[in-house]
């Protein structure tokens, strides 16, 4: 399958083809066949390289969240292949995934929920140094001091418990969390999204700075485009489980092919009232289908207003178009929108 | 470019939950004093039962004589010391209390936890036999085997041990039942991405944040234990005379409570002082985990 991995001038930190993730619904009786299946990510094929940021955009419930829980093994892949520094995550051991999870992190949507309310800020952040055995009396709290100027909380705060702290400041405690272990590449679940707006942007420039001064690669989960749009290198657009278009910031922004990504760049609100005013609207029709039973060939086809009829028999890959800039429809066609 | 100097800038020290919590519980004064009276009565029983091994059968002619000097707790109607009786049976109910207490915080624990944490067919086994005992009555099953325990002179021991072993299951329900709402919370994903062990996930994350319920059902079954013993000896299933428990004493004050009351009061007095030390070294447990009685402490 064709992806943007054509790059060849850099090898990915993160590499991910065909991913394919099921949950079975278990049904409540005994002895019961499972009754359905959820495909909640179906064939996703991505590359994340050092030091960059990918952002995965999506409307609710398309498997963003279940894509970055893959990574990690949290979530089982029912078939596909992810590899960090070319080496294969699927099927490894709960030991060998041990050694892998120092390099590669996760920041949760839900700040509130993330961290245990029996410990404190201290003991949770110095959680990942005991389990890999890299706590030392002596450095462990200076550590963890450290880890927590860097993500700008006073350390002195280390012995509170999470309920004193409002939702900003509890989702830095789970990225210095994250971060102690001096991972390459961190998975960020919607950090923001749970957050006032008025303290989004502080979260959102605090991860900005932490990857300039130690070079780590983001994979920044959001559910709109406009999150994503200043700390992106790259985007991906994704619906009901399948990346339809990924590309370099720019390019997406300025000359979408995918008519997903076209509808949801136009029911971005734009800052220029003029602008807002003349550019035009793509309103899609209907909801998104379940994932129980996702729709044949395209997924999107139930709500494109290009469909054709081979839309619904054949699934359109993911296709580099040039520049890096791949798309998944059978009619693609650059469209300026903002 | 590693994120922290080799030597890192000192910080706050930072200890264990557990460690917290045994600090907190050591400021406990409330628990504290709990732990002593028990400690203080067991220590009297075990010494007088010592140093007066017959007293509690030791027939006087001093028929339900009012607490005085020779009998600081009066005598009963057939003229027994009633405070060599309440210290023995003191002694029947402290046994009976560690005994209940630590088979619940073990075995309920440690079964409520694989069976809720782990799920599947682990989970599925061992539910089926905490239903099989909780199914047959509780009083079937001590009647029949306290028949065997009987014939052996009813050792408090063996009682306080069957009592025990089938205390255990409700708080395992419990606790199955918790850790099954505590497995999905965000925090223990967090911790399985970071690498924790189910060991480490159950011992620093589910079990503390299960200790109110741990807790709180872990007094009651001893309480409910207490109960049971003197219904057990009641009915002539648990232990039989001339060994003797509070729970017995009660029950043969309770009709002169009006006529001689000291027959009533001093064993009941007795075993709600128990009761109540293990209510508040429970409580005392479950507060030492609790955030917000860390800071008031402070
Ligand atoms: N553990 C699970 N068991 C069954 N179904 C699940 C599970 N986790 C997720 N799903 C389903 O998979 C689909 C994708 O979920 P996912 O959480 O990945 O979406 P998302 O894009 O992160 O959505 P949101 O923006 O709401 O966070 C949804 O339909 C969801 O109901
Ligand atoms: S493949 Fe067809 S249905 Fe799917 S997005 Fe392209 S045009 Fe629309
Ligand atoms: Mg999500």
């Amino acid at each position: 399958m064709a992806t943007d991995s054509t790059d060849t001038t850099r090898s990915p930190v993160l590499s991910v083809r065909d991913l394919v993730v099921h949950f079975q619904k278990k049904s409540s009786l005994p002895f019961a066949k499972p009754t359905s299946v959820v495909h909640a990510v179906c064939g996703s094929s991505f590359d994340l390289f050092p030091g960059e940021t990918l952002g995965l955009v999506g409307e609710s419930g398309c498997g963003k969240t279940t894509t970055g829980r893959a990574m990690l093994q949290l979530a089982e892949p029912t078939s596909g292949s992810i590899k960090f520094d070319g080496q294969e995550l699927v099927g490894l051991s709960r030991k060998e995934m041990g050694e892998i999870r120092q390099n590669l992190q996760i920041v949760f949507q839900d700040p509130f929920g993330s961290l245990d309310p029996k410990m404190t800020v201290g003991q949770s952040i110095a959680e990942p140094l005991a389990i890999h055995g890299r706590w030392t009396d002596e450095e462990g709290p200076g550590l963890v001091a450290e880890a927590m100027r860097h993500v700008g909380l006073d350390p002195k705060f280390a012995s509170r418990f999470p309920n004193e702290f409002s939702g900003g400041q509890r989702q830095r405690i789970g990225i210095a969390r994250a971060l102690i272990l001096n991972p390459k590449v961190l998975i960020l679940d919607e950090p923001v999204s749970a957050l006032d707006v008025s303290v989004q942007a502080g979260v959102i420039n605090l991860l900005a700075d932490l990857q300039e001064k130690f070079g780590i690669a983001y994979l920044m989960i959001a559910h709109d485009l406009s999150v994503v749009r200043h700390v992106s290198d790259r985007v991906a657009v994704m619906y009901l489980g399948r990346i339809v278009e990924i590309a370099d910031k720019v390019d997406l922004y300025s000359a979408p092919q995918h008519p997903y990504t076209q509808a949801l760049l136009s029911a971005a609100p734009l800052a220029d009232p003029k602008a807002e005013r003349q550019r035009k609207r793509i309103i899609l029709e209907g909801d998104v289908p379940s994932p129980t039973n996702p729709p044949s060939g395209c997924r999107f086809r139930t709500r494109c207003p290009k469909a054709q009829d081979i839309c619904a028999n054949e699934i359109p890959d993911l296709i580099d178009r040039g520049q890096n800039h791949a798309v998944a429809c059978h009619f693609p066609e650059a469209m300026k929108i903002i | 470019m590693s994120i922290f100097r080799k030597k890192g800038r000192s910080g706050e020290k930072i200890e264990t939950q557990w460690s917290t919590a045994m600090r907190n519980f050591r400021k406990d004064k409330m628990a504290l004093t709990g732990i002593a009276i028990f400690v203080i009565i067991l220590i009297v029983a075990l010494v007088q039962t010592m140093l007066n091994p017959k007293g509690w059968s030791t027939l006087t002619t001093d028929f339900a004589k009012p607490p005085s000097w020779h009998h600081p707790f009066g005598t009963t109607d057939s003229g027994l010391d009633l405070m060599s009786g309440c210290l023995k049976g003191a002694l029947q109910d402290l046994i009976i209390a560690v005994i209940v207490s630590t088979m619940a915080l073990v075995i309920g624990t440690a079964v409520g936890a694989v069976a809720g944490y782990f799920g599947g067919l682990l989970d599925s086994v061992l539910m089926r036999v905490v239903d099989l005992l909780l199914v047959v009555p509780l009083l079937t099953i001590l009647i029949v085997m306290s028949n065997i325990f009987s014939s052996g002179g009813g050792s408090p021991l063996a009682i306080a041990l069957l009592i025990g072993f089938l205390s255990w299951t409700y708080i395992s329900r419990l606790v199955r039942a918790e850790f099954l709402a505590l497995r999905e919370r965000p925090f223990v994903e967090a911790s399985i991405a970071l690498g924790a062990s189910s060991w480490r996930v159950i011992t620093r994350h589910l079990i503390p944040n299960a200790i109110g319920v741990i807790m709180v059902n872990t007094t009651l079954t001893v309480a409910g234990a207490i109960l049971l013993e003197s219904t057990l000896s009641y009915l002539g299933l648990g232990i039989v005379p001339p060994a003797v428990s509070l729970g017995m004493l009660v029950q043969d004050g309770q009709g002169s409570a009006t006529t001689s009351p000291w027959q009533f009061f001093f064993p009941a007095g007795l075993l709600l002082i128990i009761v109540l030390c293990v209510f508040v070294i429970g409580d005392g447990m479950q507060a030492a985990f609790d955030p917000r009685n860390a800071r008031r402490r402070k």
